[in-house]
């Protein structure tokens, strides 16, 4: 089940076919489904991530017609709209039936397709926008041939029948809905029966506005979603083309191409995407990212470059390494398809007084980075991170090197460390100091079959293990110099008076 | 880099000291659990421990706080008895916003006055539960203070004195400690600990440095937060559950290591081998605190008595005067003797200005016409009656005044007084304003942890999914123990092997009884002569207007300081808006009810008790036809038996088997026979435990009040364990027999539940015979004035007003031209009740008060458009009138009247107030009619009940083809037989004395049934058992005399049908 949290209360917001036969329903506690069902799990609602998918596929149904319009409304009408939790596309048939045999045909086609992408749903056509909504909310007559999906179709699209459906066909906020039950109003055919004047005054305009909108007395115009064009720049070549050289030429005017109207629009390139086609066998496709939004030829240019060098073309030059070449590839590629993956806008910087070296050195720091990355591959670069904790081999992690600055810890060592650890730490012979509370500094120890003679030992630091994960030891570390002055970092497991060394300072 | 000190080894073993006398050592700074969430044991943990360790003194330095200082005294004053204990140095850790944090030690009662001061001046000028001072503010109350700049408590874990060396950063801060230094002397001292941190020698050396700048010597503490060192785990969980964390995140959170514990002084003396100054300061600054909590002195506030007399002499004048009012005609022998004895005894004990304290308070509630009552053991007191705090008439009862006063006991005796519980606030405010807040304060009560909200806080800390800690705390439904069994936790689907359900059980179980916060003691005043808040810090309280002080009940008691329990009750609200209303026909006060009326008593063995005081519930209802109450101790009887406690006890059927002849009533000894011949050898009331101690086991007076204490004190479970042998052995020599003995025992037992007094009962049981007697005389202004103090009791307005009715009350709907907020008695010949606005959902009482005053103005309203002309109410308000089908006296029906009301609009034009309104609603015709369903329904949604028809008749049809039989039909069946039924779901229990099994109360058109869910057939048919509104309840009949019970085998769920009388109602319930 879905679940949103109002106020310490979370509610039920859907739940699957099983938990409804358990007896949940939306708007429940949590608390009372899980007493009607001890197994169902309980997972944040998120409509953000339901607008985004009714988005995917409206687009998906622009494949029947250039209009499909999704009903613009916000998250919070979606929160106020809770109790009858239902999505709607809106598709302008007009003038594009004939293109699938008809009417009847092509609300089929499209119910199947909605069918084989396992979506149940419920397709209701009219006349007008409204209408064809309403339609959907009529009661099932029999099922059809398809079981997910459900179509009606009037006979008269000009007159639907909907005098006989519920009010809440007429999309009003369930406030209303609440007032006019409680006037004992539940068909459309009975608000039809009131006097239009009385209407607005008590219900305010949308009321009517529904009404009307039901028969085309208003108008209910249909935003299409807006269709973007991706950025793709083509070059074909006369003939194959192998020399990259040329290859690269090709590249920067079409990068060149890109940038421009990507200036005109504010963005910067994230992620490009290079193919490049042959004839008679797959395409290669390089893929360049940068860590900011750039529209810097140069540094593009760079990081092409060395992707390039990656796919090992340029030994094409030499024919020693054509005959090696392994892929025995012996022509050129035919065209070049340049293509902006990941756009951002780029931010606009302001540069303080006297601190623009600063952004320079930034710029050409993440320039390098994304040259290496781009090198060595995208995992190959790691950044080592402060953490939370006293554990010396847990107090860092390696994250991708890309976290921007602010996000990263503010976690300070809790004392002196050396800076590379030893892993695992290194088993030590050490004589100690006698003390009674085996807490004494080693006097001298044995590292793989040298004796060292401690000269001063700072410590013991004492760090004990995380219980919680089931580590009940505790270790005592010391700073320990020998007599030629080299530092070791060492620990004594308290439990078992075993020493081990864990790193050295140098 | 600690390259700046010289090489040095580190706690090289140290050659074993001479004499033990040199291993002495002083604790000074201590965090106990009541930091809450920071200390891992209970102060007297600490203070076993430190007597077992052998340190010379022990110091409580909780945050901010001196919440915990009692316990710790509490431990000091049992050890103490036992062997040597270290002193008790009392003491806070004060944060600063200006300043590091400082250890404060109190050396003598005026300082210590001064630190309670200035915690107070810090925390209420700060909300609830947190403390706003400056260094200034402390500088103004320094005097005899003894201070040390503490060691930073949070990570990173460094001292200030690293910072304050660091003059160039820090030189406000600098100055500050120049200044500190310079007002405290040699008073200021600057703590150090060597807790194996990463920096230890730094800060040392940063402390030694600085205090040889300033002159402040080194102080020694081992920062302790737990007596022994296991308790890490638990302080680890406890520091996430104070911020909020799981544990895998705490990160630097926590403690690095375990090393803040009591550690052995031989062990501190190692420690701080190199500094044995540190150790020597720490013993000088334990000799220099002189101050002990036994130093308090609760002294009475003294302006109770007029000029020129002593509050003794008021006092015997109030009473005697109160004696010839309450007795009109002569005052009889054994009261007169009883005052006379009191009062000596009083004086003896000068208990006199507690009594003028509480006469003043119900005095002022009098004379503003709040009903009140005093309960508990005062009503064992003569003269607590004659000064009006109590009812219960000694004359009548048996009055035991030892239980209320006694000098071997040495301890104020405790007066509750009930008052009006809508009322209640006016009485405290007036104390407030009396004593001001600097002498008076309300007690505290020290929420703990217990098996739910443990398993919630470990299991969430530890970072268990929320389901599985809901699931968890769950499985604890009922349980105070707060474990769960293997076999539980394998239902929910739990590995018990698993190591980290392990730990979490394990840490819940130490964790219970922790302090979690504190909240305000139900009614708990006390009242000083003195400033109280330099004997405890107050501080705000969440509920506005009200301040409270940092120690519980039992703290208070402890110290011997007294209080007035103040409480709220809601009968005396109900009982003094009846009189009102019976006033208009006979005036009467509510000790003028006429006793003993045998037609009362007929009402109460009938069961006829809906919404009488106490023997409303269902248990109480099933018990009255079997014990039949024919007068007023049977009525005592009554109230005491259907309690947890005699009924854990197994007193219950013993004591009816007798009372109906069906058992002779026997006594195991003649000398126990005086004791118990009033319950027929059964007993019933705590005086009958302590004096079953008393006369049969040998107790003394004073053994036997601790075994009361004992079973009173619930919350230490166990203690009462403590007695068991030495109860036994004192029965065996006796001569009873072993098996008397347990049974004795298990008894007084199940007092530590719950078990009444007698005197309590007795003055619980006045209250019933008054309500019985009002319900009976005067149905209709009862049932109204039983509304009106809602919520209270056991039954809602529709059960009430079906009561009513059942009664012969005519009750009438809400109506505009009728009806006021609260319910009324509307006599046209005949008294008929009109129910209120407050019955009406969402319906506010301005709103109310707005109607009936335009009603005043400008008399009866004709039509919805002037209705909100005279009113000027929101559009959306007189559409909930509407709904509620307010407007019925208007000719309106309820949707009509919506449809009108629905028109009208919110902004209001004065000028065509002249011009008569046009009504344009030829509408009304249009509207679907409404059935009669869902005219009830509605009524339901709105109003919760309806006086149109009940429900379930609606549907009667269709019942009576599944062949469910009426309620009303269930008397005629005779055992086992097997019905089915079905009605509204009034009541769900799940009494925790009844091992799981669920009672149900059904409600149709003809009266209820009560329902026996046993466990097994409950987890069957959970969903409908649990959430059903309207339940089919298939079973077979149990009879007990007049009592019918069905034993539930199968439950339904039917609420379909009743929401389909209202189409597709969202709204029902």
């Amino acid at each position: 089940m879905l679940l949103r949290t109002i106020a310490n209360r979370q509610l039920v917001v859907a739940c699957c076919g099983k938990a409804a036969q358990a007896g949940i329903r939306p708007e429940m506690t949590m608390a009372q489904a899980r007493a009607l069902s001890a197994q169902v799990e309980g997972i944040d609602w998120r409509p953000d991530l339901d607008q985004k998918a009714l988005e995917a596929l409206a687009r998906y149904l622009n494949r029947f017609t250039p209009t499909v319009a999704l009903e613009t409304r916000d998250i919070a009408d979606f929160e106020s709209q809770i109790s009858n939790l239902r999505f709607q596309i809106f598709l302008d048939l007009t003038g594009c039936e004939h293109l699938f045999g008809g009417l009847s045909n092509m609300v089929h086609r499209i119910g199947q397709a909605l069918h084989s992408l396992r979506i149940p749903s419920i397709l209701g056509v009219a006349n007008t926008p409204a209408a064809a909504y309403a339609m959907t909310c009529a009661p099932v007559t029999s099922t059809g041939p398809l079981q997910r999906v459900r179509m009606i179709i009037p006979d008269d699209l000009a007159h639907p029948p909907v005098d006989s459906l519920p009010l809440h066909a007429l999309r009003l906020p369930d406030e209303i809905l609440q007032t006019l039950h409680h006037l004992g109003l539940e068909t459309i055919g009975q608000l039809c029966k009131l006097s239009r004047e009385s209407l607005p005054s008590r219900f305010g305009p949308i009321l009517l506005r529904r009404l009307d909108q039901l028969d085309g007395r208003l108008p209910e115009p249909l935003v299409p979603l807006a269709w973007t064009t991706p950025m793709v720049a083509r070059f074909d070549f006369d003939g194959s083309v192998a020399d990259p050289q040329a290859l690269e030429l090709t590249c920067r005017d079409l990068l060149e191409k890109l940038l421009l109207e990507l200036e005109r629009k504010g963005k910067g390139i994230r992620e490009l995407r290079i193919t490049l086609e042959r004839v008679d066998a797959p395409a290669e496709q390089l893929t360049i990212s940068a860590s900011r939004p750039s529209r810097n030829l140069r540094s593009l240019m760079g990081l092409y470059r060395c992707a390039f060098d990656q796919l090992g073309i340029s030994h094409l030059k030499s024919p020693i390494s054509k005959r090696n070449y392994s892929r025995n590839y012996d022509v050129g590629f035919t065209a070049m398809v340049l293509e902006v993956t990941r756009g951002q806008s780029l931010a606009h910087q302001q540069v303080t007084l006297g601190d623009s070296d600063r952004v320079q050195c930034d710029d050409a720091w993440q320039n390098t980075l994304d040259l290496i990355r781009t090198r060595l591959g995208e995992t190959s670069v790691a950044q080592v991170q402060l953490e939370h904790s006293y554990l010396p081999e847990k107090a860092f992690k390696r994250t991708a090197a890309n976290i921007p600055e602010k996000e990263a810890c503010d976690a300070e060592l809790s004392g002196s460390r050396p800076l590379v650890l030893q892993s695992p730490p290194i088993e030590l012979g050490v004589m100690v100091a006698p003390s009674h509370d085996a807490d004494g500094a080693p006097l001298s120890f044995n590292l793989q079959g040298t004796s060292h003679t401690v000269k001063y030992a700072f410590g013991p630091e004492r760090i004990a293990g995380q219980w919680w994960e089931g580590h009940n030891k505790t270790r005592d570390y010391f700073d320990v110099a020998d007599e030629a002055g080299r530092r070791y970092w060492m620990f004594r497991v308290q439990e078992t008076g075993k020493w081990f060394l864990h790193g050295r300072f140098e | 880099m600690p390259d700046l000190v010289a090489p040095k080894l580190h706690y090289h073993v140290p050659a074993p000291r001479g004499s033990l006398s040199e291993c002495d050592y002083a604790e000074l700074e201590v965090t106990t659990n009541y930091s809450f969430l920071r200390g891992a044991s209970h102060p007297d943990e600490l203070m076993y421990r430190a007597a077992e360790l052998g340190y010379r003194a022990i110091a409580i330095t909780d945050f901010n706080t001196l919440c915990g200082v009692v316990r710790a005294y509490e431990g000091w004053k049992e050890t103490s008895s036992k062997g040597p204990a270290p002193k008790l140095i009392i003491g806070a850790r004060l944060t600063l916003n200006d300043f590091p944090d400082l250890l404060v030690w109190a050396t003598d009662r005026a300082s210590y006055g001064r630190l309670c001061r200035l915690l107070t001046l810090g925390k209420r000028r700060a909300e609830k539960g947190s403390c706003l001072l400056t260094l200034d503010d402390f500088l103004q109350h320094q005097e005899g203070l003894l201070a040390a700049i503490a060691n930073r408590h949070e990570h990173p874990f460094r001292h200030p004195a690293i910072e304050l060396l660091h003059r160039s950063k820090c030189r406000n801060t600098y100055d500050r400690l120049i200044q500190l230094r310079e007002t405290l002397g040699d008073r200021l001292s600057l703590a150090i600990c060597r807790l194996y941190g990463g920096s230890d020698v730094r800060q040392i050396d940063a402390v030694l440095t600085l205090g040889k700048q300033l002159g402040i010597p080194p102080l020694a503490t081992n920062c302790a937060y737990y007596h022994d060192p296991s308790r890490r785990v638990l302080q680890d969980v406890l520091t996430c559950i104070r911020h909020l964390v799981p544990i895998q995140q705490a990160g630097y959170h926590l403690f690095p290591n375990g090393e803040r514990y009591l550690k052995p002084p031989a062990a501190m003396h190692r420690l701080f081998d190199d500094l044995p100054q540190a150790i020597q300061r720490g013993l000088e600054i334990a000799e220099r605190c002189t101050f002990s909590l036994a130093e308090l002195r609760y002294e009475y506030p003294n302006e109770l008595a007029p000029e020129g007399k002593t509050p003794m002499q008021h006092l015997s004048e109030l009473a005697w005067e109160g004696a010839r009012t309450r007795y009109t005609q002569d005052l009889p022998q054994k009261v007169s003797d009883l005052l006379t004895r009191e009062l000596t005894l009083i004086e003896q004990l000068h208990y006199e200005a507690y009594f003028l304290t509480v006469n003043d308070i119900v005095r002022f509630a009098r004379s503003r016409g709040i009903l009140c009552q005093g309960r508990g053991s005062a009503a064992n007191s003569a003269v607590c009656y004659c000064l009006g705090v109590t009812s219960v008439d000694p004359s009548r009862i048996d009055v035991l005044f030892e239980r209320f006063i006694s000098a071997a006991r040495g301890e104020p005796p405790d007066i509750d007084v009930d008052f009006e519980h809508e009322r209640r606030e006016e009485v405290l405010q007036y104390i407030y304003e009396k004593y001001g807040r600097e002498r008076s304060g309300m007690t505290a009560e020290v929420i703990s942890y217990r098996g739910r909200s443990a398993v919630r806080d470990v299991g969430k800390a530890l970072g268990l999914s929320l389901d599985m800690v809901d699931q968890m705390a769950k499985r604890l439904e009922g349980w105070s123990a707060g474990t769960i069994s293997e076999s539980q936790l394998r239902e929910i689907g739990l590995d018990p092997a698993n190591p980290h359900i392990r730990q979490v059980m394990d840490i819940t179980s130490q964790i219970l009884g922790f302090p979690r916060h504190l909240s305000q003691h139900v009614g708990g005043m006390v009242m000083t002569r003195g400033p109280l808040c330099e004997m405890v810090p107050i501080e705000n309280a969440s509920m506005p207007g009200r301040t409270v002080i940092e120690w519980d009940k039992n703290d208070i008691d402890t110290l011997g300081i007294l209080k007035v329990d103040c409480l709220g009750l809601g009968m005396l609200t109900c009982l003094s808006k009846a009189l009102v209303l019976m006033n208009e026909r006979s005036p009467r006060e509510l000790y003028q009810i006429p006793p003993e009326d045998p037609a009362v008593y007929d009402m109460i063995c009938q069961a006829d008790t809906v919404g009488v005081f106490q023997i409303e519930s269902r248990a109480q209802m099933s018990m009255l036809p079997r014990l039949k109450p024919r007068n007023f101790y049977d009525l005592i009887i009554e109230v005491a038996i259907v309690r947890p406690g005699p009924i854990q006890g197994n007193m219950v059927h013993p004591y009816l088997r007798r009372r109906n002849g069906e058992e002779s009533v026997t006594y195991p000894s003649e000398a126990l026979r005086e004791v118990l011949s009033k319950t027929l050898g059964v007993p019933l009331f705590q005086e009958q435990a302590m004096k079953i101690a008393m006369v049969g086991a040998g107790f003394t007076g004073e053994e036997a009040d601790q075994l009361r204490r004992a079973m009173a004190a619930w919350r230490h479970h166990g203690s009462i364990e403590r007695f068991h042998q030495r109860f036994i052995d004192g029965m065996l020599a006796n001569g009873y027999t072993p098996e008397f003995a347990d049974y004795c025992f298990m008894q007084i037992r199940g007092f530590g539940e719950y078990g009444f007094p007698e005197s309590h009962a007795a003055s619980f049981a006045l209250l019933v015979y008054a309500s019985a007697w009002i319900k009976h005389y005067y149905p209709a202004e009862f049932a109204c004035a039983l509304i009106n103090s809602q919520p209270m009791g056991f039954y809602a307005p529709a059960q009430i007003v079906r009561d009513a009715k059942a009664h012969g009350v005519t009750v009438l709907p809400p109506d505009v031209n009728h009806s006021t907020w609260d319910c009324l008695i509307e006599s046209d010949g005949e008294n008929a009740l009109r129910l209120g606005y407050r019955l009406i959902k969402g319906f506010r009482r301005e709103s109310a008060d707005t109607i009936a005053a335009a009603r005043e103005h400008a008399g009866q309203f004709t039509s919805i458009e002037q209705f909100q002309r005279q009113t000027g109410m929101k559009r959306k308000d007189i559409q909930k009138l509407a709904e509620a089908d307010a407007f019925a006296s208007l000719g309106l029906k309820r949707r009509e009247a919506l449809w009108q009301a629905m028109e009208l609009s919110d902004d209001h034009h004065p000028l065509f107030d002249l011009v008569p309104s046009i009504s344009i609603n030829n509408q009304q015709s249009t509207l679907p009619p409404m059935a009669l369903g869902q005219e009830v329904m509605t009524d339901y949604a709105t109003t919760s009940l309806s006086l149109k028809q009940h429900p379930v008749s609606l549907i009667r049809p269709m019942l009576d083809e599944m062949r469910i039989i009426p309620a009303c039909r269930l008397a005629d069946l005779p055992q086992e037989t097997w019905v089915k039924v079905v009605g509204l779901v009034l009541v769900r229990q799940r009494p925790a004395t009844a091992s799981g099994i669920v009672f149900e109360t059904l409600e149709d058109e003809t009266g209820t049934a009560n329902i026996i869910i046993r466990t097994q057939i409950y987890e069957r048919y959970r969903a409908a058992a649990r959430h059903a509104v309207l339940l089919e309840c298939d079973g077979y009949i149990e009879r007990n005399g007049m009592v019918i019970h069905i034993l539930a085998r199968r439950l339904t769920d039917l609420t379909h049908l009743i929401n389909d009388l209202h189409h597709h109602s969202r709204d029902f319930h």
